[in-house]
């Protein structure tokens, strides 16, 4: 081979603090253009769905925060949807609410930090403490609900763990009053900023077709101008009473998708106001004996209560025979729990539908022909989460 | 869980496959609204093309591929399912197939007409050993390259340590618990 | 500037172990590399609500060779083991390991094929922070109870980051 048709290969990771974890990419380089993007997995592999089937249902909850740890109340979701769906268990209009309300924060949360390593990397390095000064306000909602930071296990099988705090109206509140102005602070920053124009138009081009082929999903969907969401399509959780809208993109870049997670934030927080506001009274747990824990009152007083809550905690409870696929939408994409049972108090087999880790897919179609600086752009505006790839 | 009938649209689906592959789909279920219709491995490759290009079908995502190991049945020991959504019409259905082989498990890869199950495919392999023909590139996706064994298979110890580090590359392959 | 007033042009008397130690400890350069989960609590600490800069450690550092404490956050897959391995070898002489949270100092809820059961199987930690994950003010107090550590040691005495003196 001559020198001038030479190709260089170059190792991006697993270390590098720009692919937003471990994710290994293996670049081709003619010069500074890329001809491929080989991406190695694995370096975050947690064996979560073997894991999943040594543990009864409930305690399955716990592993699914920490496989997207940005959004772990979408997980949370996913999870006691489908278990619930397999129970044929129907909760209170309170759940469904508090559950809308607080998957909503959760797709505020990742959002956020989307967008402040985002612009970390892009190169606008001041955006990361802004946003992550932001989520702090987040992340006192998470811990006034569930008394954790990050990893809240909030949601169960048929409820939630605890009724939500008297005080959670006043933190919502200032989230709703002071999140859109800072969020207009960004754009202010960012979306008229010549380097960050320059930097993402055009940058990553996916069309819509080819974004369908490869199954992805979510954000990077949208911005190709499918008008896909599944609270819209298949709602969930009682989505179906909320007024918001889709944003969609045009052009399939980078850009486009800043603009779309931009505008869901706002759609978020419209969607979390009509939640606060309509937030019914009633039980914070389904009346299922057997299945959902009794209320600790009635442990404490009641024999039969306290039988079951021994039960429940001990043996667990059983799953009827059968696979059920649920699907929602989370801050990724479609985000799936395939559960299969075989009639006993532990999944038979867990699957995950990981948003992650097939939008990722996209990265080799849409770095080739650009540089190197490009490839950059292009795996933070996927947004993936590493932990949710390797699981 | 308890079977519920199927709605028009479902029934034509189940229809147009049946009339197409024939002895090729061998039932169909629904469990609550969701619809899994059962086929033999052999015409997963066409039934992919169908699924993707017929008017009557149109499925526009391939979401995803789950493999179940079953290593109590002996007639059946790894399920495929295959999970496509139609965007338009909200309209999702699992095709389940199943590979009896235990050895030298094996099917037709549809990475050719969804480039989607590209890594679906791969993960699968990795997780399972099912391996899938016709298509380039089959690796591990997910563990380690040396790795002995197939994970997600049920006679795979869940905790077992791989002999790879200074500190046990001397001892044998243990389990700790 | 303060320091030049109140000691004009005169000696000071101190050990050669003190005034090392105490660069050493004032100077900590974390190594910039995340795992999982406790990766985002340890940016937290890094922006701007926590501000680690207060305690003289806002230099991240995105190469091994410039840094000098390791910051383990998250789960060890048995994958990525040779690779935190070698990033820590790459580091140079004095340096500091911390085990942030409870998978990477134990394997935590994970008991599985898949995770290294606690990173100290092969590097050595010096300081173990419990939670899944810990808060950054847990993260915080663990850096400082690793400067307590530092100004305790002997530039001549034993050091588990040197081959020859580990057990």
């Amino acid at each position: 081979m001559s020198p001038a048709t030479r190709t260089m290969t170059l190792n991006l990771g697993p270390q590098h603090p720009a692919t937003h974890g471990v994710l290994r990419v293996v670049l081709e380089l003619d010069g500074e253009t890329v001809l491929r993007a080989t991406p190695h997995l694995g370096y975050l592999h947690t064996g979560i769905e073997k894991t999943a089937e040594d543990k009864l249902y409930y305690k399955v909850i716990p592993m699914t925060d920490r496989m997207d740890y940005l959004a772990p109340m979408s997980n949370n979701l996913g999870y006691v949807l489908t278990v619930e769906k397999m129970l044929g268990i129907e909760v209170p209009e309170k759940v469904k609410f508090a559950r809308v309300l607080l998957t909503e924060l959760t797709r505020l949360n990742s959002h956020l930090v989307w967008l402040g390593t985002h612009a970390l990397d892009i190169g606008a390095m001041s955006m990361v403490l802004y946003a992550f000064r932001e989520r702090e306000m987040l992340l006192d909602v998470y811990e006034a609900v569930s008394g954790q930071r990050m990893m809240s296990t909030y949601f169960r099988v048929g409820g939630l763990a605890d009724d939500l705090p008297p005080d959670l109206d006043g933190k919502i509140k200032k989230i709703l009053t002071v999140l859109p102005q800072k969020m207009k602070e960004y754009e202010d920053l960012l979306s008229n900023n010549r380097i960050w124009i320059k930097r993402l138009t055009g940058v990553g081009k996916l069309t819509a077709q080819q974004a369908l082929d490869l199954s992805v999903t979510g954000p990077l969907l949208r911005s190709t101008g499918v008008k896909f969401d599944l609270r819209k399509a298949h709602p969930y959780s009682g989505y179906e009473k909320f007024d918001f809208d889709i944003p969609i993109g045009v052009n399939g870049d980078c850009y486009d998708r800043y603009l779309v997670r931009m505008e869901e934030m706002r759609q978020s927080l419209k969607i979390m106001k009509q939640a606060m506001e309509g937030m019914p009274e009633g039980p914070y747990r389904a009346d299922v004996p057997g299945v959902v824990p009794p209320p600790k009152p009635d442990v404490l007083t009641k024999m039969e209560a306290l039988i079951f809550h021994f039960k429940i905690y001990t043996e667990g409870f059983k799953v009827p025979a059968g696979s059920y696929y649920q699907a929602i939408e989370s801050p990724k994409g479609e985000l799936g729990y395939y559960i299969v049972s075989d009639g006993g108090t532990k999944p038979y087999r867990m699957r995950v539908r990981p948003p992650s880790f097939i939008n990722l897919q996209a990265l080799n179609p849409m770095v080739i022909g650009g540089l190197v600086a490009d490839v950059i752009a292009c795996i933070g505006s996927i947004d993936i989460v590493l932990g949710e790839v390797d699981r | 869980m308890k079977q519920t009938a199927l709605t028009p649209k479902e029934e034509a689906l189940v229809g147009a496959l049946r009339e197409q592959f024939g002895d090729g789909i061998t039932g169909h279920d629904k469990v609550a609204d969701q619809l899994s219709i059962f086929v033999k491995t052999d015409i997963i490759f066409d039934l992919a093309e169908f699924m993707k290009e017929d008017p009557r079908t149109g499925f526009d995502l391939l979401a995803d591929i789950c493999g179940v190991d079953w290593i109590r049945c002996p007639d059946m020991r790894f399920e495929l399912v295959y999970n496509f959504y139609k965007i338009d019409g909200d309209f999702r259905v699992l095709i389940r197939t199943t590979i009896p082989d235990a050895d030298t498990p094996a099917i037709r890869s549809i990475q050719p007409v969804y480039p989607g199950a590209d890594w679906l495919e791969r993960e699968v392999y990795d997780m399972l050993g099912v391996v899938f023909e016709g298509r380039p590139d089959l690796r591990r996706i997910i563990t380690p390259e040396d790795l002995d064994g197939w994970p997600h298979r049920k006679d795979f110890p869940l905790t077992y340590e791989a002999p790879h580090f200074s500190h046990n590359k001397d001892l044998p392959p243990e389990i700790i618990k | 500037m303060g320091l030049e007033e109140k000691i004009p042009d005169s000696v000071i008397l101190t050990t050669v172990d003190y005034i090392v130690n105490w660069s050493r400890k004032s100077s900590l350069w974390p190594f910039g590399f995340g795992l999982a989960c406790c990766a985002i609590e340890m940016i937290s600490t890094f922006a701007s609500h926590f501000d680690l800069a207060r305690f003289g450690m806002e230099v991240t550092r995105p190469s091994p060779r410039q840094a000098d404490l390791m910051i383990v956050s998250g789960r060890v897959s048995n994958k990525m083991a040779p690779v935190v391995k070698r990033l820590y070898d790459q580091m140079p002489n004095p340096k500091w390991v911390i085990s942030m949270g409870a998978c990477a100092s134990c394997g935590g809820i994970f008991n599985n094929y898949a995770i290294l059961q606690g990173v100290d199987r092969i590097i050595p930690v010096d300081i173990y922070i419990p939670g899944c994950p810990p808060r950054p003010e847990q993260l915080i107090d663990g850096i400082v109870r690793l400067q307590k550590k530092i100004e305790n040691e002997s530039i001549k005495g034993p050091r588990p980051d040197r081959e020859s003196d580990r057990p």
